[in-house]
């Protein structure tokens, strides 16, 4: 789901820089407004873990593979989606400078589609689903859609870009991401389980 | 996604003298910039060749390998080249080859085919520069010394610091497991592997949480709060630097002019 350099145009990265910038400040805004001092250290030392947990490569049924993301992970334990904007920018920064997992000029794109709208998506259905089908079943729900709805962003921006036809981008990105979601949506359902159990504090829900 | 390998070699790779590892790291970052921008807007052969060979050139004399560097640059294709590969049956145009099924190979699909993984391979050649030239640790002073929000500079500093623990803790525990017989290869239930691995990553997360607020303790008793900075001290360029920064941008200018016909 990094989408490289080059594959989305300029006009189009541009836009979407703007408005990841925009999240990345009211994120800001959020940390200093609801969490106290401990939130820097907090936050940064989280996203290494993350960082860490992301290189766990997971072999999903037919051949493939693929890793967890993260997102609405972190946006459901702290009840809001700012906090994964900060822990995902800060990991795909380093990802896209360090490493090529991602390109530069497409790391707005790329913050959107996997912090902002994974954040988003995860939290607030979480948010809506969770008193019609249940706390966990709405934790899988919402971080399978958080996983699979940002591929299919991604497809829309290359489709926009003319990287990628929309109806292909849309069908081959969301059959894979839909099998990646699955994996997504267990290995969250099982954190937030064991940190209920042996951590409650840690959830923002508790508090 | 960030393998052990991959950190360790970077870690390894940038932690060595030559000329280019003592360039400023602003320089370097701003030069990465403006090369990975200049190559994107960029549909002229002679500018990603040249590019190219500039970056190798480069690669050559920080001495960091070049068959490292390139195994690196090909170890990241392959999601680009997979959109790539698709163009010449997706892009209409002036048809080549009809193959059967209604495939049509068309002239325009290889040209944007080509376009993208020119673009591709010059981009992440110029990552994998600046990546064995720089340890992580110089980009979260660069980010202060370029004044990046204070919030940020700090999460980053930090960030970069406690990568390397993680990956250690997640390996040690990944033996572990090994240890036991657990492999995703072995006849026992998938989910029930899925939901070994969640537990691994709900130990990875609990352990990241707890050194976080230890982290937080430590900084508190020493006099950390909100209102804290991280002292930055301020350094003067160097010739190497300044060369490293005129040298891609005059080139660009000569490009620029022969691409447009006006040399």
């Amino acid at each position: 789901m990094h989408i490289p350099d080059g594959f989305i145009s300029i006009p189009l990265c541009a836009i979407l820089y703007i408005i990841a910038i925009v999240c990345i400040y009211l994120s800001l805004k959020w940390s200093r407004d609801n969490l106290d001092e401990k939130y820097i250290p907090l936050l940064a030392v989280l996203a290494a873990g993350i960082f860490a947990i992301q290189s766990f490569n997971l072999p999903v049924p037919f051949g493939s593979s693929g890793h967890l993301l993260g997102a609405a992970l972190v946006a459901i334990i702290f009840c809001s989606p700012y906090a994964a904007i900060l822990v995902l920018t800060v990991v795909l920064i380093l990802q896209a400078i360090f490493f090529g997992d991602g390109g530069i000029t497409a790391l707005g794109a790329n913050i959107i589609n996997m912090g902002v709208v994974g954040g988003f998506v995860g939290y607030y259905g979480f948010n809506a689903l969770k008193d019609s089908i249940g706390k966990y079943p709405a934790i899988f729900a919402s971080a399978w859609a958080a996983c699979f709805i940002a591929a299919l962003v991604a497809a829309i921006e290359m489709a926009l870009s003319g990287t990628f036809p929309l109806s292909l981008g849309i069908y081959w990105m969301g059959l894979f991401h839909a099998m990646i979601g699955v994996i997504e949506a267990i290995i969250t359902t099982v954190i937030i389980a064991g940190l209920e159990k042996v951590r409650p504090d840690l959830l923002a829900w508790n508090n | 996604m960030v393998s052990i390998k991959q950190l360790q070699q970077q870690e390894l790779m940038s932690d060595q003298n030559s000329l280019l590892h003592s360039v400023d790291t602003r320089i370097k970052l701003i030069v990465l910039l403006i090369v990975i921008f200049y190559t994107v807007t960029s549909t002229d052969k002679l500018v990603f060749i040249t590019m190219e060979v500039y970056l190798i050139i480069l690669i050559i004399i920080s001495k960091i390998g070049l068959k490292d560097a390139l195994m690196r640059v090909l170890l990241i294709l392959p999601f680009g080249f997979f959109i790539a590969i698709f163009q010449p049956f997706i892009q209409p145009g002036q048809v080549l080859y009809a193959l059967p099924l209604g495939l049509n190979i068309t002239l325009e699909g290889i040209e944007f085919a080509a376009l993208l993984l020119s673009r591709l391979v010059v981009t992440i050649t110029a990552t994998i520069l600046f990546s064995f030239i720089t340890p992580m640790k110089d980009l979260a002073v660069a980010f202060r010394q370029l004044h990046m929000p204070h919030e940020f500079a700090m999460i980053f500093t930090l960030f970069v610091r406690f990568i390397f623990l993680f990956y250690d803790e997640l390996q040690n525990i990944r033996n572990a497991q090994a240890s036991r017989g657990f492999t995703f290869t072995n006849k026992t239930p998938y989910l029930w592997k899925v939901r070994q691995v969640g537990y691994l990553f709900l130990m990875m997360f609990i352990r990241s949480y707890e050194k976080g607020e230890i982290v937080y303790s430590a900084m508190a008793s020493r006099g950390y709060s909100s209102h804290s900075r991280i002292y930055t001290h301020k350094t003067r360029l160097t010739r190497n630097s300044i060369l490293y920064l005129l040298i891609p941008v005059i080139i660009m200018i000569i490009l620029t002019l022969i691409t447009h016909n006006i040399i």
